[in-house]
């Protein structure tokens, strides 16, 4: 097991989100907050690169006849 | 069993068409479980097709190089590309150079090439010079049997 040094602000938040998530554990709240923090960041990456539906069937469409 | 392995790249076609917004969850879900790799003809399609919706290519740019892992021009890649096309040469094949520069870049960064269905037969030739390849409606598939896969496994923990 480590341990790890938070301040006041930060223990207060961890320890109601524990009693809201109703963990057993504050490794399992960590745990919690990593599975959110890479849910958003995957959504955020997909969102800044994704393209209108009928502009990219446009394109879609251009690329397939001139090469067919 | 996964039958894909972890790094893939996308052809023009299939990279649009992944891109879409429709398919945001799916891209999601495969950039949580693949390294995934864009050959510079993909990369020119979706950036063509940003600028077009009025978007700064510089700041397109930057941004798709956060997401995804642009094979730029090297040595190597110039390379591979070399070997390829001069071994097609010799059988009397003249490669398209967009799908070269893309075959190229799925053998030398060792990922499974997903082509557009109506594709598969052109890239089928750079098979033998170790280009692996799936079309695009098979790889979807995939995805989904992984996506299932992942349900249950989420479903087994949850209980």
């Amino acid at each position: 097991m480590k341990t790890i040094a938070v301040d006041e602000e930060t223990w207060e938040a961890i320890k109601q989100l524990k009693a809201k998530l109703d963990a057993k554990s504050y490794t399992e709240v960590l745990k919690k907050l990593i599975e959110v923090w890479h849910s958003v960041e995957l959504d955020m990456k997909a969102e800044k690169v994704a393209l209108d539906d009928d502009e990219a069937e446009m394109i879609i469409s251009l690329l397939e006849n001139s090469e067919d | 069993m996964r039958m894909l392995p972890e790094r893939i790249s996308f052809d023009s076609v299939s990279f649009l068409k992944v891109t879409r917004k429709q398919n945001k969850e799916i891209l999601e879900f495969i950039l949580a479980e693949f390294q995934v790799y864009i050959p510079l003809p993909s990369a020119n399609a979706y950036l063509m097709t940003k600028v077009l919706l009025n978007g700064n290519a510089e700041e397109e740019i930057k941004a798709l190089k956060e997401v995804f892992n642009v094979v730029e021009v090297s040595d190597q890649l110039m390379e591979k590309m070399a070997e390829l096309g001069g071994a097609l040469i010799k059988e009397g094949v003249v490669p398209n150079f967009s799908d070269l520069m893309t075959a190229a870049s799925a053998i030398l960064t060792g990922s499974l090439l997903i082509v557009n269905d109506k594709r598969v037969k052109r890239y089928e030739m750079f098979s033998k010079y170790g280009l692996d390849i799936i079309s695009y409606t098979k790889f979807l598939e995939e995805i989904e049997t992984l996506v299932e896969e992942e349900a249950r496994k989420v479903a087994r923990w949850s209980v």
